[in-house]
């Protein structure tokens, strides 16, 4: 899973449901500002999770006269982020690991 | 409407309509939200983002608009166009383009079977079930990358080296489109869409191997002049292809299609790089075969540009 994919789900996970402006803020505040999801790439990422099922719509409001369409985790989206966060908190662990078996070498 | 949301709903024009009537409002709430207090433009990087993203839409690529949307949304018609192209060859009897000659008293006999092989995966992938897909694929390609060995060894006439290549192009998004790409189409629509597939990639097929001197390799490439020969008569096409896909190009852009339009003229590229050497006049048969190829150009416009069911059902589920 690369890493827009990873934050924009860790971002939905935390939120209930986020319209797209709200994402891109939680995934900015989420890489320490390091990522900033353009438009662009969030819909073209947003489109492919709504059709491999991991991120549904959820609903739609208008705001000021502006159009939101909010999205949310589905359960299968549940199930893949759980599984990445552990394969990531595993791997983390092992560098962890290692790092501290070896303190002179770095 | 602001400088700045007109600016925004022009880029978003780069999207094909579908698209835009189920998400243009969305998507300009979201650029808006995310501009700057006196914005008056967009920055060049959030364009560059939605004229790249719009693009990929617009040509079927498919939910992400990466390689691979674009593999998943071509594997299945390229497959089927595998299947025509076969099928095609057999009722050719393994001599689908006129002027080639055979070499060998049983030259004709590899290539029938490889285009069996070929209408069989294909008929398998439409009726078999996804998992099976890409190991009834995979045996299809196989079968066209040992055909000119196998044709070697045992003494008969290989199959055409445009053939041979075709196929293998014709399989490989099937084996290198990802998992999540996988999904059943239409069956119209992949006819559609294969039968397309069949007609852009044969005309770049044609033109880059006419061009690239492929033909004119000595010894085991060439196979003693065959391969030649059949490239002779493809430059033959040449002069006309180029005026019947650039003279439909033309018309798209009458219509307002313009992308549609740059892409159809694109592929008429390799045809014009062809049409600086020399070639023999052309039939009426080969008229004919060119005025086919573009029609089908078309329909694969046609069929490329369509909303995909995914995008459709998941936003309104």
């Amino acid at each position: 899973m690369r890493e827009p994919t990873w934050l924009v789900l860790t971002a939905l996970a935390g939120c209930g449901r986020l319209h797209g402006y709200a994402i891109t803020q939680e995934v900015k505040r989420l890489s320490g500002g390091r990522l900033c999801l353009r438009a662009g790439t969030l819909y073209a990422a947003l489109d492919r999770l709504v059709a491999e099922g991991i991120v549904e719509p959820a609903g739609e409001e208008v705001v000021g006269g502006r159009l939101r369409r909010y999205y949310r985790l589905s359960g299968q989206g549940r199930a893949v982020l759980g599984a990445e966060a552990e394969r990531r908190a595993a791997m983390s662990g092992e560098a962890l690991r290692r790092l501290a078996a070896s303190p002179g070498l770095a | 409407m602001s400088d700045l949301e007109g600016a925004y709903r022009r880029l978003l024009r780069v999207y094909p309509r579908w698209y835009r009537e189920e998400r243009e409002e969305e998507i300009v709430s979201t650029l808006l939200d995310a501009s700057r207090p006196a914005q008056r433009l967009p920055s060049p990087v959030e364009a560059a983002g939605l004229v790249l993203h719009g693009a990929a839409t617009r040509v079927g690529a498919g939910p992400g608009g990466s390689l691979a949307g674009v593999l998943g949304a071509g594997a299945s018609p390229m497959l089927v166009a595998g299947g025509v192209f076969a099928l095609v060859g057999l009722a050719l009897r393994g001599a689908p383009l006129e002027g080639a000659e055979l070499v060998g008293s049983n030259a004709g006999l590899i290539a029938p079977l490889l285009y069996g092989v070929w209408v069989l995966a294909a008929a398998l992938d439409v009726v078999t079930r996804q998992r099976y897909q890409r190991s009834v694929v995979a045996l299809a390609v196989l079968a066209s990358v040992i055909a000119v060995p196998v044709a070697d060894v045992v003494g008969l006439g290989r199959p055409r080296l445009f053939v041979v290549a075709a196929l293998i192009a014709f399989g490989a998004p099937s084996l290198l489109r990802p998992a999540w790409t996988l999904r059943r189409e239409q069956p119209a629509s992949m006819l559609v869409g294969g039968l397309a597939a069949l007609a852009v990639l044969a005309s770049s097929a044609f033109g880059a191997l006419g061009s690239s001197g492929v033909g004119s390799l000595p010894g085991s490439l060439s196979g003693f002049g065959f391969y030649p020969g059949l490239l002779a008569t493809l430059a033959a096409w040449t002069p006309l292809a180029t005026l019947a896909l650039l003279a439909v190009a033309a018309g798209l852009v009458v219509a307002g299609r313009a992308v549609t339009a740059g892409m159809l003229a694109a592929s008429s590229v390799p045809w014009l790089v062809i049409c600086v050497g020399a070639a023999p006049r052309p039939s009426t048969a080969t008229f004919g075969a060119v005025l086919l190829m573009a029609v089908l150009a078309v329909l694969a416009a046609a069929s490329v540009s369509r909303r995909p069911r995914t995008a459709r059902n998941g936003l309104h589920a």
